[in-house]
């Protein structure tokens, strides 16, 4: 593939130092223990919360070309609790990528990315907290007890996950006033979608993040963001800000497989699944052993366990892509490959050294055996967080590289880097009190879809519907946004067009959908298929993805070159 | 008390008080010996006394409902909702003590009379009492999940404390008449500002605990404290009957009933708040919110009283009551 761009031309344009205002940069941004809360409508009966100290891990690629109106793709992967510098960052959308050729995991170097989405705008990838290079502080961090509690409800939440993002993002843009004006593209893949929806409903809904109509409340990022609107929009300055005028600037995002509504598109799955003749009839017949729905009730056990195939890409052997994402991780922990992805000599970064780290923490024993937990876990839930932390514990438990060599060695509890922190896993989904206490805000609930619904009103969305991805299997995506019958009429699947890879949702709303905005009908969201393509489509069809992205950027005014 | 009791209550006390003082006018022809006697007794008295007093402040004490519910609305109906969509496998309660309303108070006052003539004395005193039982709670909630595990919630709550606060200046006139030297009855009116002062406290500890076998890991910990306050200043009026009999030469006890009104309309003070390590406090008036849980497991509308942002909409008066019937016992002393 590489080959056949560079015969086309497509090789990345790198401009002339001194070209372009703007520096790549990595490094890390201070996130403040911040108080926040969850209620349900009785104030002094709230779930108060308050999160600990972090340093979160963010790369900047400047674009290839500096224009006014150069967008800024702001990219993160999901889990919850999986980084993005081995996600997205080493997918074929930064300067430099893993080898999609290379079938076990990329190779052993990173390789020059012919389709580099620095040619659209500027690239920000952002670990999320205790991800990837992100790490947490706290006192008395030796602590094991202590550090068990760290791993809850005020660090791990999808609302406060969100925030962060929001914070480092705004802080980005405030460090940097040449961006600070420019419009924005979120790009979240997986659990990405229910990230990429919160902060969007976050933005477009900041006031209510303060006043108590959510469920959710951070007072100080509603200030936060009302600051960052003061300067954008100076004619609202000091008023709330309209969401059909936020989404100026934050009115795009691009969703890879995404999780949106995953409760709903679960059971569609499985439905779809289940049904005779689906894939799953098919993979059995590949592998000589049939599928029986009564034998075998959950598909992903049928593809991992029966078939041995990934259900990432069900063409595949199984864990074929986490072998990519680990490979990253590894070669990420050299600092010849993190200075070349990242672009910046890395060694300049002193929030990496172990000497600025001392009250860091990474893990909960420093052994690191992933899981605490004995009990059995669904498929679903083993898929998108056991398995990968699982697989990638060897290198979090004796990591490789030269990092330690470089930057010293670390608190037994510390890491350099974690593709897929499996006690962050644990706290989104199974330690936490917000949970416990009944706040219906883990990231599967409904809760998701309908903000996602409410964000498509006023944020165009461009959804990749990946065919051979079972673990977020798109073709279900459709049904499972009906599903919201509170708010949509229907929501079509459209699979013809004049594209070259066709396919469009059109979701139809019921006239009450929301009140707050009046005369609100019909969206559609650009959802091509990619029949090749694996749950990271950017690593399985890079160009199709970026030449479908180009153009839907284009046809929806970004002015993208 | 219903307010339309309470009328009725008060109406029929004005009204035997009126036929007793025209009763206690009526000239009682004193011998010569009684009144010698009263002379040594002296004309001015100084009466003693403690007792009891029945209070409902029905506003505040909603601060007990309001409690009650949210806790068995957030845990119990929570719980039943996770039983009943097969969540969890079952769960239980264990409670240690009870949110108590305040219901009596337990008050003394101190009163100087002067008898202006042989049935009528006029008195200035003043009186006081103060009730703010702290109670202390423990709840612990087990959740069988539908792994092997157990949750363990405690919700432990000390103090919890309701507290009212008040003293009054009286001034009062009194009709009695003495029966020889065996007993004196007597009614009585009086009245005065009311200054009183309430106080609501509540201080918990919350613990989640996972437990399995061979292991019990404290997950989650955290305590919060809420401290409203509230003074104002009303009207103390005051009707009823004595009984004493001496017990030495310038000695009686005696036994007072009556009904009180005491209400304050207006109230207000400081509030604190901590949750974590974030404290908040404020100054407001206070006044009767209302506000509607609603949860995956249903919704639920409640009242409470609060002085945390009361300037707003839907905010209806808090009224601080401490009206009710009151008994008496003390000692006078005659000079």
């Amino acid at each position: 593939m590489c080959l056949f761009l560079t015969s086309l031309g497509l090789l990345p344009f790198f401009p002339e130092a001194g070209a372009q205002p703007l520096q790549n940069e990595a490094g890390y941004m201070d996130i403040e223990p911040i108080t926040f809360y969850f209620h349900y409508g009785s104030y002094h009966n709230r779930l108060a919360l308050k999160s600990s100290r972090a340093r979160i891990w963010y790369n900047f690629l400047a674009a290839d070309q500096d224009l006014p109106e150069t967008p800024l793709f702001i990219f993160f992967n999901g889990g919850p609790g999986s980084a993005t510098s081995c996600g997205l960052m080493s997918m074929y959308t930064g300067r430099y990528t893993l080898d999609n050729r290379i079938e076990n995991g990329g190779g052993d170097a990173y390789i020059v990315n012919p389709v580099s989405w620095t040619r659209l705008g500027h690239l920000l990838y952002i670990d999320a907290r205790q991800t990837g290079f992100s790490y947490n502080l706290m006192d008395q961090v030796q602590d094991e007890g202590k550090r068990f509690q760290e791993f809850n409800a005020q660090n791990f939440n999808s609302f406060f996950d969100a925030s962060d993002y929001i914070r480092v993002l705004l802080r980005f843009l405030a460090a940097h006033p040449a961006l600070r004006n420019n419009p924005v593209v979120i790009v979240g893949e997986s659990y990405g979608g229910v990230r990429a929806t919160a902060m969007l409903h976050l933005l477009l809904n900041y006031a209510d993040y303060k006043n108590g109509r959510e469920t959710f409340q951070d007072p100080a990022l509603a200030d936060e963001i009302q600051a960052h609107f003061n300067t954008v929009f100076p004619r609202y300055a000091g008023q709330v800000v309209p969401p059909e005028v936020i989404a100026q600037q934050f009115g795009h995002q691009v969703l890879i497989q995404p999780a949106l509504s995953f409760n709903y598109q679960n059971e569609t799955e499985n439905e779809m699944l289940r049904r005779p003749g689906s894939l799953l009839y098919k993979i059995g017949e590949e592998v000589g052993v049939p599928y029986d729905p009564a034998r075998y009730p959950d598909p992903l056990d049928f593809v991992y366990e029966v078939a041995g195939r990934d259900y990432y890409i069900y063409t595949k052997p199984r864990d074929w892509l986490n072998g990519f994402f680990n490979n990253a991780g590894a070669l990420l922990r050299s600092v010849r490959n993190l200075s070349l992805v990242t672009g910046v000599d890395v060694t300049a970064i002193r929030d990496l050294y172990a000497s600025s780290r001392a009250a860091a923490y990474r893990v909960i024993l420093t052994s690191y055996p992933v899981s605490l937990e004995p009990m059995k876990v669904s498929p679903m839930i083993r898929a998108l967080f056991v398995t990968p932390a699982q697989l990638e514990a060897p290198i979090v438990q004796q990591e490789p590289g030269d990092l330690n060599t470089v930057f010293g060695d670390l608190q037994p509890w510390d890491r350099y880097f974690m593709g897929s922190n499996g006690n962050a896993n644990w706290a989104f989904h199974v330690y936490n009190v917000a949970l416990v206490r009944g706040y219906d805000v883990h990231s599967w609930e409904p809760r998701y879809g309908r903000m996602f619904l409410k964000n498509v009103a006023h944020v165009r969305t461009f959804i990749t519907n990946a065919a051979l991805d079972l673990v977020v299997y798109t073709a279900a995506l459709p049904p499972s946004l009906a599903k919201h019958t509170e708010t949509l009429v229907s929501a079509q699947h459209i699979t013809q067009g004049g594209e070259f890879r066709p396919g469009k949702i059109i979701l139809n709303y019921l006239s009450s959908a929301f009140p707050d905005i009046p005369g609100l009908q019909t969206r559609t969201i650009r959802f091509p298929i990619y029949e090749r393509s694996c749950h990271a489509v950017s690593l399985t069809q890079p160009l199709d993805l970026f030449t479908d992205v180009s153009e839907w950027l284009r046809e929806n005014g970004i002015d993208v070159r | 008390m219903h307010p339309k009791s309470r009328r009725l209550s008060l109406s029929v006390l004005m009204a035997v008080a009126a036929l007793v003082c025209v009763w206690f006018v009526t000239p009682t022809a004193l011998t010569a010996g009684q009144k010698a006697e009263a002379r040594e007794r002296g004309r001015f008295r100084v009466d003693l006394y403690s007792g009891f007093s029945f209070l409902n402040p029905s506003d505040l004490n909603l601060f007990v409902d309001y409690d009650r519910s949210v806790q068995e609305f957030s845990y119990d109906a929570y719980f039943d909702y996770l039983r009943n969509n097969n969540m969890i496998r079952s769960w239980n309660k264990n409670a240690e003590g009870e949110r108590k309303k305040i219901r009596f108070a337990l008050p003394f006052g101190i009163r100087i009379r002067y008898s202006v003539l042989d049935f009528l004395a006029v008195s200035v005193g003043f009186q006081y009492f103060r009730r703010g039982p702290s109670e202390s709670l423990n709840f612990g909630y087990t959740r069988n999940e539908t792994s092997s595990e157990q949750y363990l919630e405690s919700l432990d709550i000390m103090p919890y404390r309701l507290e009212v606060k008040a003293y009054c200046p009286i001034v009062g006139i009194h009709f009695f008449k003495r029966f020889g030297s065996v007993f004196t009855v007597e009614a009585f009116a009086a009245g005065g500002p009311l200054f009183a002062e309430c106080s609501y406290e509540s201080h918990w500890h919350y613990t989640w605990t996972i437990q399995g076998q061979g292991y019990a890991w404290e997950t989650y910990k955290s305590e919060g404290l809420l401290q409203e306050d509230g003074s104002g200043t009303g009207l103390s009026l005051e009707v009823g009957g004595r009984f004493s009999i001496p017990v030495h030469r310038r000695l009686d006890v005696f036994i007072e009933c009556g009904y009180a009104y005491q209400a304050i309309k207006s109230l207000s003070g400081s509030g604190r708040e901590t949750q974590g390590e974030k404290t908040e406090t404020w100054d407001g008036k206070w006044g009767i919110k209302s506000e509607t849980m609603t949860t995956p497991w249903g919704a639920r509308d409640l009242l409470f009283p609060t002085n945390y942002r009361t300037d707003g909409t839907g905010v209806g008066d808090f009224r601080l009551n401490l009206s009710g019937f009151r008994i008496r016992i003390g000692v006078s002393w005659g000079f």
